[in-house]
């Protein structure tokens, strides 16, 4: 009962944010300079035929009607439609998401799972070879920029051994390349976290009692040590989900991906409002989600966590 | 012996030339099938020519056509149109080729001229490019079956370029406009080479050959518009084989992809240049004696030469493309820099603190506003352009933006520049087009003046020679037109563009035409063997 009136809360805080967030935007795409009108008749553009746009997307009405429009569309599961291709924007974002989704639970599980492992090896042996290494390997992840990485991958897979294609979406070898990508700084990221949640956790006094009734040391990590460290891990993952829901502009760009990062970073250079409106909508409603369900699985993991 | 090796010999060599003839005889010979795929660096919006905008019309150009075509040397034909006269100045009469079908099956008859024109041009919801059509009166009088009359509003010479090079001019299929109405973006139906097959969002736009095809069937079954947004991954790309055409290489990849034995690598003209305009409606750059001092301070020889290079732009002499009709050369560059100094002393400004030229007390501030995507090394030269006014004591400051900004900066009724980048490709191949810019009626925020500059003899002059039916006599008034542009010193003129196609071996039969929207088809494209 108490966890229902805390989600009914949450939900309710959600919905005010999302207003917040679609009036700044809509503000922003407002204030910022530049037309689309103008860029619907590029060859050559006329003020008369310029001023039939403007009608037609409402353009000529003041902002705050046009917000209450927008608002009134969202009521009724209606985005309205893109100014650049004059379709409905639902079904666009929806698409873009689903493929953001794909690519980014692959590359969030490969970075849980690669991450964790590597940041519990080098903590546990820490100090030794193996952890200067994988901390080495996880600073080059960290501070390589994802275009590079990108390319740099594109170049040995696709170019030079041909295992993968170069760009595009569909199958799972399209997946592989961008994946891998955008896991390589979160895997780096993450294996840094863990091995030091996991170095704090493993110096406490209940690990060394664990240790001292004769547990296997597997058992201590395992058991003992591992379930502490990965509280904040989970607080860490859950904004990489909102991260990555967002989508990678810079992964989908390079991969030729189409992702809903792509898809607005077109949408604002041809100042697309609706499109704008639409990501930013559902991409922040995810987000707000995720940290949603990530509270709720922390009181599920950590006992002392109470919701309220 | 000896003559024996020598038999011997000549017959090997013998055999070798016939082994050689057949081969070369059977790689020239067109083979039908296969996919040609093409890298695009920004997908569609639409398949409807009405609404079409960007890359969209590039795939256009093989599902649509027009009634007249230009073929890449510039040449004129009648395309659907197989016979026209002038009934008079401004009434055009066009009988259209018998037989030729719509993919859906349908007969392209006069009636669709008529409704693909009155729905472009409808006042309430005009097309993305009426504009270019404008000249065209509607409603159009169909006279039968195969016969139309164009009516239009002046006399106008380029009609037929327009009718040729125009995203307005595609003829559309009426009954599938009517049929899927707001749908008809994704399910279009031309006349042309290739069908509509598929269209995913961000990824890839699929045709398939039209065996029906009136021109004769195309060679190859499928063409894919491929969309890849990085420049770096567009390269690789081609070069991995999983395409066949780079259409536009990145200047950054020409030298690489020479270097590659299993590509093409082709320098096309283009209908584009590149102009930087003074803004003549403001101090200080209204005083004509300033802008010629500015225009004689700048080394755009240097620039074009080491900046732009030589596989990106032709020094312009004029201010048209030399590809353009009413190209003309009128004395560009005036690059003198010992008249600059002389200029800029004349008019009272002296070297002040910094060496900045101050006159009553004022720094010769100047502002330069440009796009840095719009034309390839943009901001490499505005970067040279200041570092040599900076030569003769002018401080520029070189304000970037993006594209939206910029063309909104451009056409603001404010006109907050003092020069500005202006490239711009004349889809028509004709002059008119870009000279009708500098009309008083296309003055900011109306239309693209963005010298800011108009006078009725200029008016006069530009006006005239869109009216003037004769060819030589038309050029002689473009010429005189551009002497204005350099007398009043109204800007630079910088290079005319090149495009670099690069293309794999095996993809034969490719014509790269200056226009690079309305008319590269892939009709007579073949591929031979991969190897």
């Amino acid at each position: 009962m108490q966890l229902a009136q805390y989600v009914l809360k949450r939900l309710g805080a959600m919905v005010l944010l999302l207003l917040g967030i679609t009036f700044i935007v809509f503000c922003l795409m407002y204030l910022a300079p530049g037309d689309v009108t103008l860029m619907l008749v590029p060859n050559v553009p006329s003020h008369e035929q310029a001023e039939i746009l403007r009608k037609q997307f409402a353009l000529d009405q003041p902002l705050l009607v046009r917000y209450g429009r927008f608002l009134a569309g969202v009521l009724h599961g209606d985005l309205g439609i893109s100014w650049i291709d004059r379709r409905p924007v639902v079904p666009q974002v929806l698409d873009a998401l689903s493929y953001t989704l794909r690519l980014a639970s692959v590359s969030l599980l490969l970075s849980i799972a690669v991450g964790l492992i590597a940041g519990i090896v080098s903590a546990v042996r820490h100090r030794s070879l193996v952890d200067e290494t994988i901390m080495t390997v996880c600073l080059l992840g960290i501070s390589a920029p994802v275009f590079v990485t990108g390319l740099l991958l594109i170049y040995l897979f696709s170019y030079r051994l041909g295992w993968f294609p170069t760009s595009g979406a569909g199958s799972w070898r399209h997946l592989v390349l961008p994946a891998v990508t955008l896991a390589s700084f979160l895997v780096a990221y993450n294996a840094r976290m863990m091995r030091s949640c996991m170095l704090e956790v493993l110096g406490q006094e209940y690990v060394r009692t664990a240790r001292a009734k004769g547990l296997k040391e597997v058992v201590v990590v395992g058991r003992h040590a591992l379930r502490n460290a990965l509280l904040p891990m989970v607080t860490v993952v859950g904004l990489q989900v909102g991260l990555l829901l967002g989508g990678s502009v810079i992964t989908e760009t390079v991969f030729a991906y189409p992702g809903i990062g792509q898809l607005v970073v077109s949408a604002i250079a041809a100042r697309d409002t609706p499109v704008v409106q639409g990501c930013v909508l559902l991409t922040a409603g995810g987000f707000i989600l995720v940290n949603l369900i990530v509270d709720i699985l922390y009181g599920g993991i950590d006992p002392r966590v109470r919701l309220t | 012996m000896k003559l024996h090796r020598h038999r011997l010999l000549v017959l090997l060599a013998l055999v070798f030339a016939l082994v050689l003839a057949t081969s070369l005889s059977w790689a020239q010979q067109p083979r039908q099938g296969g996919t040609l795929t093409v890298i695009t660096p920004s997908d569609i919006s639409t398949m409807d020519p009405h609404d079409g905008y960007g890359f969209s019309v590039r795939v256009f150009a093989n599902v649509y056509e027009p009634l007249f075509r230009k073929d890449e040397k510039g040449v004129l034909h009648g395309h659907l149109v197989e016979s026209w006269k002038f009934l008079d100045a401004t009434h055009l009469q066009m009988t259209l080729r018998k037989g030729i079908k719509f993919h859906s099956g349908t007969e392209l008859t006069a009636d669709a001229v008529k409704f693909t024109y009155e729905r472009q041009l409808d006042p309430a919801n005009p097309a993305v490019d009426a504009q270019v059509i404008r000249a065209v009166k509607i409603p159009i009088r169909v006279v039968d079956r195969y016969t139309v009359v164009f009516e239009t509003s002046e006399p106008t010479a380029a009609i037929l370029d327009i009718l040729a090079q125009s995203l307005a001019s595609l003829i559309q299929d009426p009954g599938e406009v009517k049929k899927w109405g707001k749908d008809y973006g994704v399910h279009p139906s031309g006349t042309g080479p290739f069908k509509f097959v598929e269209w995913v969002r961000g990824q890839y736009v699929k045709l398939a050959r039209n065996p029906d095809y009136w021109g004769g069937a195309p060679y190859i079954d499928t063409l894919i518009f491929k969309v890849v947004p990085e420049e770096g991954t567009r390269v690789l790309a081609l070069e991995s084989g999983e395409a066949d055409v780079l259409y536009e290489t990145p200047a950054s990849a020409i030298q690489g992809l020479r270097a590659n034995p299993k590509l093409v690598v082709s320098r096309v003209p283009t209908f584009r240049d590149v102009n930087l305009h003074f803004n003549a409606s403001r101090a200080p750059t209204n005083d004509v004696r300033l802008r010629r001092a500015l225009a004689q301070a700048i080394n755009v020889k240097a620039i074009v030469e080491e900046v732009v290079t030589p596989d990106i732009g032709v020094l312009s002499t004029g201010l048209f493309n030399p590809t353009v009709f009413g190209a003309c050369d009128v004395g560009f560059p005036l690059y003198s820099p010992e008249k600059a100094k002389k200029a800029f002393a004349d008019l009272g400004y002296r070297p002040g603190r910094d060496g900045v030229l101050t006159k009553d007390g004022q720094p010769l501030q100047l502002s330069l506003v440009m796009n840095p995507q719009r034309d390839p090394r943009n901001g490499e030269v505005a970067e040279a352009i200041q570092a040599q006014l900076r030569s003769f004591g002018v401080d520029l400051k070189v304000r970037s933006f993006e594209f939206a900004t910029y063309a909104k900066m451009l056409a603001s009724a404010e006109g907050d520049y003092d020069m500005i980048f202006h490239g711009y490709g004349i889809g028509t191949g004709d002059a008119d087009l870009k000279a009708g810019f500098f009309l008083r009626a296309n003055m900011p925020p109306a239309g693209q003046n963005s010298a800011r500059y108009s006078s009725p003899e200029l008016d006069n002059v530009i006006l005239a020679a869109r009216q003037e039916m004769n060819k030589e006599k038309r050029k002689e008034l473009y010429c005189k037109f551009g002497q204005i542009y350099r007398d009043q010193a109204l800007g630079v003129p910088l290079y005319g563009s090149f495009r670099t196609t690069t293309t794999w071996k095996h993809v034969n039969g490719m014509t790269l035409h200056p226009d690079e929207w309305y008319s590269q088809t892939y009709t007579r494209v073949w591929l031979g063997p991969k190897n």
